[in-house]
């Protein structure tokens, strides 16, 4: 098995002999279950005619998960990029960020409404001095909290619906009879959802983001009398916040589609598996949201210096 | 542009059926697993499973998390705190936002992912399956024996992840104050301790809990028991039910933090 995958790797030709490795090499015990499946048509047809096919990202996958980790479904993903189709791109954003607008917008402005109501008991604990609030709402939303925030709610909805997509898919044998029709699942599936993340993370982060501060500007007003005009002051924000908001999102953007489509990829087989799949990734891409918005704030903070 | 605020108001009234049909189904589930349990059917050996399997199995990752979370609340006041020169603050400022904001509301979105979408997962697989009328055709009530265990052990189990994940995010964040901001443990801890935090932040926090607590547990089961189609129905009722989910945490935080004003 090993010389098969190292045979077929994302974008490597397939070299001549690997071919005779095939059959003696396949295990006695799994040989029930995974009899003949698409990738080894396709291996078998890239072998036949020697060079001339390269064997695409998805038919390359390895198929149980013991031998798949997410950087070789990362890899494949990259190289399958310069087969994706823009017309799947472009409904896959309209899938990822138009329908996940309504949802993002809905919690973005209830936590900045909550936060600035926090934040004004508390400054009416100390001080009874408003004008701050604003300004430092703008900027832990520019910052932090927009980024963040709409990391979290994407993997929760993307990355459930992108696992549970591919999921269903996986259990009723759709993605081995795409790649019997010499459909590369990656390419059709996997990159289209990665790009149109990538490229609308950052867009419904601002929108939302935009959400937070009109509901923060409401409750301000309304709960604390400070006019909107004091309220919407961006003294604060430096080019350093803007820049660590902006990394963040596009950091999230990367992240949530790939953890939620390995998850989906390697749903396994059963009544369980799509639960258990979408699980994986949600929980899978809010660690990754967390543990990489605290890793790109303290590295920024650290190489900015706090400008 | 008739025809656009005409769909919009289709939808938005679709939504809020769809909202109220929610909020009944979850009453109805919290209101069986009350009665289950009144009448002495909850399922105890049941109940200990569901709290093993998704109590204790979810503290790596409520752990793993809160961990970052603390990190993540020094780094977002750390330009504030540095540029009044204010760093005996950082304590108060971690605490107040780890007790009353984030530890709750962080804890309670990893809950309803791991737990509440392996509940909906569980109890969708038993649905599609028709094995929910294979225990009523038993005479078993499903009520007693997969609803009230479930509801009850996600409740324990948030609440009490959240004050696990309250005291390792405060770790965690005076970890992170001493490698990245150069602030003393016991600076920290002063900041915490210094009077402006008080035991009802920490109450507040936990009330918090036990709203998202029983948010998760009825939400996750009656998207579970609803789901429909065969395995694919499964998936849809995960994704569906982790949503609605997020968004009823963030509406139940609006309304204990508006509701529980401290002054």
């Amino acid at each position: 098995m090993t010389s098969r995958r190292s045979s077929g790797g994302p974008g490597g030709t397939s070299a001549g002999g690997s071919g005779s490795s095939l059959g003696p090499d396949e295990p006695e015990g799994a040989s029930s279950r995974r009899s003949l499946r698409g990738s080894d048509f396709a291996l078998a047809l890239s072998t036949v005619q020697d060079g001339d096919v390269q064997p695409m990202p998805g038919f390359v996958l390895p198929h149980d998960e013991s031998r798949a980790s997410l950087m070789v479904t990362v890899r494949a993903t990259l190289s399958a990029l310069s087969h994706t189709e823009g017309s799947a791109v472009v409904a896959q954003a309209y899938e990822i960020g138009v329908r996940s607008l309504p949802f993002l917008c809905l919690v973005l402005a209830f936590v900045g409404g909550i936060i600035v109501y926090q934040a004004g008991i508390q400054a009416m604990r100390i001080v009874p001095d408003t004008s701050g609030i604003g300004p430092g709402y703008i900027e832990l939303l520019v910052r932090d909290l927009a980024a963040n925030l709409t990391g979290l709610m994407l993997a929760t909805r993307v990355g459930a619906s992108i696992a549970a997509e591919l999921g269903s898919m996986k259990v009723t044998d759709q993605l081995d009879a795409m790649r019997l029709c010499q459909t590369d699942p990656v390419a059709h599936l996997v990159a289209p959802r990665f790009l149109a993340c990538f490229l609308v993370t950052p867009i419904v982060t601002i929108i939302a983001g935009a959400c937070a501060l009109a509901s923060g500007t409401a409750v301000g007003a309304v709960a604390f009398d400070i006019r909107p005009q004091n309220f919407l002051d961006p003294r604060f924000v430096t080019v350093g916040a803007v820049v660590t908001g902006m990394a963040k999102s596009v950091a999230f953007g990367l992240a949530i589609p790939l953890v939620s489509a390995h998850a989906g990829l390697y749903t396994r087989i059963g009544s369980q598996g799509v639960g258990d799949a979408t699980t994986r990734a949600v929980v899978g891409s809010s660690i990754a949201v967390i543990v990489l918005g605290f890793f790109i704030g303290a590295i920024l903070h650290v190489l900015l210096g706090g400008a | 542009m008739v025809r656009f605020s005409g769909r919009l108001l289709v939808g938005l009234g679709q939504g809020l059926v769809g909202l109220v049909g929610a909020i009944g189904t979850q009453a109805m589930v919290l209101s069986s697993a009350i009665q289950a349990t009144l009448r002495g059917e909850c399922d105890l050996s049941e109940l200990r499973s569901a709290l093993v399997r998704l109590g204790l199995g979810s503290i790596p990752v409520i752990v793993s998390t809160a961990v970052f979370v603390g990190g993540l609340m020094v780094v977002q006041s750390a330009p504030l705190l540095s540029r009044f020169g204010a760093e005996s603050y950082l304590g108060w400022g971690a605490g107040f936002g780890i007790l009353r904001e984030v530890g709750p509301v962080l804890t309670g979105l990893m809950i309803s992912g791991r737990v509440g979408s392996n509940n909906t997962a569980e109890l969708g697989t038993l649905t599609v399956t028709e094995q929910v009328d294979g225990l009523r055709a038993l005479a078993i009530d499903p009520a007693g024996y997969l609803v009230a265990p479930r509801v009850w052990a996600i409740i324990v189990t948030t609440v009490v992840g959240t004050v696990v994940s309250m005291v390792v995010a405060l770790l965690g964040a005076a970890a992170a104050g001493l490698f990245l901001l150069h602030v003393h443990p016991a600076t920290f801890y002063n900041g915490l301790t210094s009077g402006m935090l008080s035991w009802m932040d920490a109450l507040h926090g936990l009330a918090k809990a036990l709203a998202f607590g029983i948010v998760i547990a009825t939400s996750s089961t009656a998207f579970g028991l609803g789901a429909k189609g065969g395995p694919p129905g499964v998936g849809r009722a995960v994704g569906a039910g982790v949503v609605s989910t997020a968004v009823l945490i963030f509406a139940m935080d609006a309304l204990v933090s508006i509701t529980s004003r401290v002054e």
